[in-house]
């Protein structure tokens, strides 16, 4: 595997900066073209950043066959073409469904409980929020996780993750219980 | 099994045939098996949300940092221009300032990140992060405020340290002095900072103190004491 996917896999923020430092100018004249605001365009290559580095991390471009930056900039390519369309919702995902599969939308939602459990998240200590970013938003596994943050076995892995769930809970009972 | 196991695998995707069923069967007739179920589904929106906001801060300060930099080459060109008319002046009467800046330069480096690796993830941007994210990529005016911010809401003394030294970077050597003098340092960071401060009395053309304290690491044997007796051999005697 590549190695800047591996880096990127483990989110690594050395890697992230460099690779946005490395493309950020050729994307600026790439979508020059679509007449967009500079602002808005690195908007968007910020958007697709993320989604690469989501993407590396669930494990969907281990065996990428194009290069890094034609992929990123086929994200960028296809998150432009969905701002430029939003008026018409008419978009083409068959063409870009090998390209994008991260499709969550990033934006805030108006669920409560989701608010809720976001800002008790953010309560927990550092080890309890690792631990839970790794298992629910990069998809490790209980072993993955285990080797990652250097727990004995994977029962320590897995009484870490139970306690932090517990705590989370109770803060939430806590403040709106 | 038991139930948190099975929503376990589920996460990881590796859930059988016979405990799919198995979790399809309580989904259907356990509510508070859904219950719990849809907490998960819920907890995994808003970690996603939370982590994806995180690393966008972090790109967004990559960005902002970049076009700090570009203000600051502005800024480097006219400062070296006004250090080229000022050294251009000063060599007709001396060329000493042009010796003592090659001098400085070739001793003076900023000491390393030994407090936050900017490499680890961390969850939240912080101040102390984001000083020495500034630090690291060279934004040493930028580092200094961070710093001097931290040092105040938090009184480690490895803020004010890193504060002179993001000071002297940015050729504030009195702001550096004073920050290095009104500061009580631990163990760790007084002899380092000793090393520093004798570059910034050099750097102020305070002679005398510069003996001072070089005589002061090399008789102690500290921080960089070798480079100390270097620098000293180098140095015009005090009257």
């Amino acid at each position: 595997m590549n190695r800047q996917i591996e880096l990127l896999k483990r989110q690594d923020r050395k890697t992230i900066t460099e690779i946005y430092n490395e493309y950020r100018t050729g994307f600026l004249l790439y979508a020059k073209r679509y007449k967009l605001e500079e602002d808005r365009i690195l908007d968007i290559y910020q958007d697709s950043i993320i989604a690469l580095c989501e993407n590396a991390q669930k494990g969907k471009i281990d065996n990428l066959s194009a290069s890094l930056k034609t992929y990123l900039f086929a994200i960028g390519k296809y998150m432009i073409f969905s701002e430029l369309r939003k008026d018409t919702k008419k978009t083409d995902f068959e063409e870009l469904e090998n390209i994008l599969i991260t499709t969550e939308d990033s934006s805030e939602t108006n669920d409560e409980e989701v608010e809720q459990l976001k800002l008790a998240f953010n309560h927990l200590g550092e080890k309890c929020k690792e631990i839970l970013k790794l298992f629910y938003y990069q998809e490790r596994n209980l072993d993955e996780i285990t080797e990652l943050m250097s727990y004995d076995n994977k029962n320590v892995a897995k009484s870490q993750k139970s306690r932090c769930l517990r705590q989370l809970k109770q803060i939430i009972e806590n403040n709106y219980g | 099994m038991d139930k948190e196991t099975l929503i376990e695998l589920y996460f990881e995707n590796a859930l059988n045939s016979e405990q799919e069923r198995q979790f399809q069967e309580l989904l259907k007739n356990d509510s508070s098996f859904s219950e719990e179920f849809s907490f998960h589904i819920k907890l995994k929106t808003a970690v996603s949300q939370e982590s994806r906001k995180e690393l966008k801060h972090y790109l967004q300060h990559i960005e902002e940092n970049r076009k700090g930099k570009k203000r600051n080459i502005f800024y480097y060109a006219a400062a070296a221009v006004i250090t080229v008319l000022i050294l251009l002046g000063s060599f007709i009467f001396s060329n000493f300032s042009q010796n003592n800046d090659d001098l400085f330069a070739s001793y003076f480096e900023p000491y390393p990140n030994i407090v936050e690796p900017i490499v680890r993830n961390s969850n939240t941007p912080s101040l102390k992060s984001e000083a020495f994210l500034a630090y690291e990529q060279g934004n040493f005016t930028q580092s200094a405020l961070l710093f001097k911010n931290l040092a105040s809401s938090s009184q480690e003394d490895y803020a004010s340290f890193y504060e002179g030294i993001s000071l002297m970077a940015a050729e504030q050597f009195k702001e550096a002095k004073k920050v290095f003098l009104t500061t009580s340092f631990s163990n760790e960071f007084e002899e380092k900072k000793n090393w520093y401060l004798s570059l910034v009395y050099f750097k102020l053309g305070d002679t005398d103190n510069t003996h001072i304290l070089l005589n002061e690491i090399i008789g102690s044997k500290s921080f960089n004491y070798e480079k100390a007796k270097k620098l000293r051999n180098q140095l015009p005697k005090p009257k």
